[in-house]
């Protein structure tokens, strides 16, 4: 069983975005048999495309990884991964969903339970235009 | 004009100096040293020394720094590598719950065919 949260997030609401408070999850990493955070700024995900290989088989993907990527302004990723389920309850995401919902622009666009899953989508808008994204997956 | 101004303009009349008077003041003239360095050439040595000990250190110091910072690049793709692949794989089970979601409901899957 895995829990994941992610939270993508280009141009003009990065700022709030990274400010999430992921310490809700702290009490959860000990338990956890994986547990990954990530957290990629502007700079470094330029530094980061540098650092692509050119590959020629693949040059039309990276192309459409760099174009994708360079729209991004931050990346942040807390992924913690369980031997088994019950270590975790649902409730322990609830800061972080209120978090994500309370942030400008944002909406629920997906939300999705199976058996002991539930993953859900927010759409981060910057008036019309789309600003970023976030996943939490459970 | 007055006897006291030309009192004045008497003593201060100019008079010329004696014949020769500049060649024997100069030929008086204590002989000046010659400017000799203190410095011994060793010291010259030890700065050209330490002049290239500071360059060689300056170009590591770029060099390490340049490593470093290919070092940070690299992890920062790693990381954006991970983070990609961890969402894409997530995007994808909700995509296909999504999709096994719509199965019962096949005249919406009609309707949404073409699209």
């Amino acid at each position: 069983m895995k829990m994941l949260l992610l939270a993508a997030i280009s141009a003009a609401l990065c700022a709030q975005a990274q400010s999430i408070d992921f310490s809700s999850l702290d009490k959860l990493v000990d338990k956890a048999e994986d547990s990954n955070t990530i957290s990629l700024d502007q700079n470094q995900l330029r530094a980061a495309l540098q650092m692509l290989p050119a590959d020629k088989e693949n040059a039309a993907n990276l192309q459409h990884l760099r174009k994708l990527v360079s729209g991004l302004t931050g990346i942040t990723v807390r992924s913690l991964e369980f031997d088994g389920p019950g270590k975790y309850r649902d409730s322990d995401l609830q800061t972080i969903r209120t978090q994500i919902s309370k942030l400008p622009g944002a909406s629920k666009i997906v939300d999705s339970k199976e058996k002991d899953e539930h993953s859900e989508v927010y759409m981060l808008m910057d008036g019309e235009k789309p600003a970023g994204m976030a996943i939490i997956s459970a | 004009m007055s006897e006291w101004d030309q009192q004045l303009r008497e003593a201060l009349r100019r008079v010329e100096p004696p014949p020769g008077l500049a060649e024997r003041i100069l030929a008086n003239l204590p002989p000046v040293p010659q400017r000799q360095s203190k410095r011994h050439p060793l010291v010259f040595l030890a700065m050209a020394a330490a002049l290239i000990i500071i360059f060689l250190g300056a170009l590591i110091h770029h060099r390490r720094m340049e490593q470093q910072q290919q070092q940070r690049a690299q992890e920062a793709r790693r990381e954006l590598v991970f983070a990609l692949r961890v969402t894409a794989a997530k995007l994808a089970v909700v995509q296909s719950r999504l999709q096994r979601s719509a199965l019962p409901l096949p005249f919406l899957r009609k309707e949404t065919e073409h699209l």
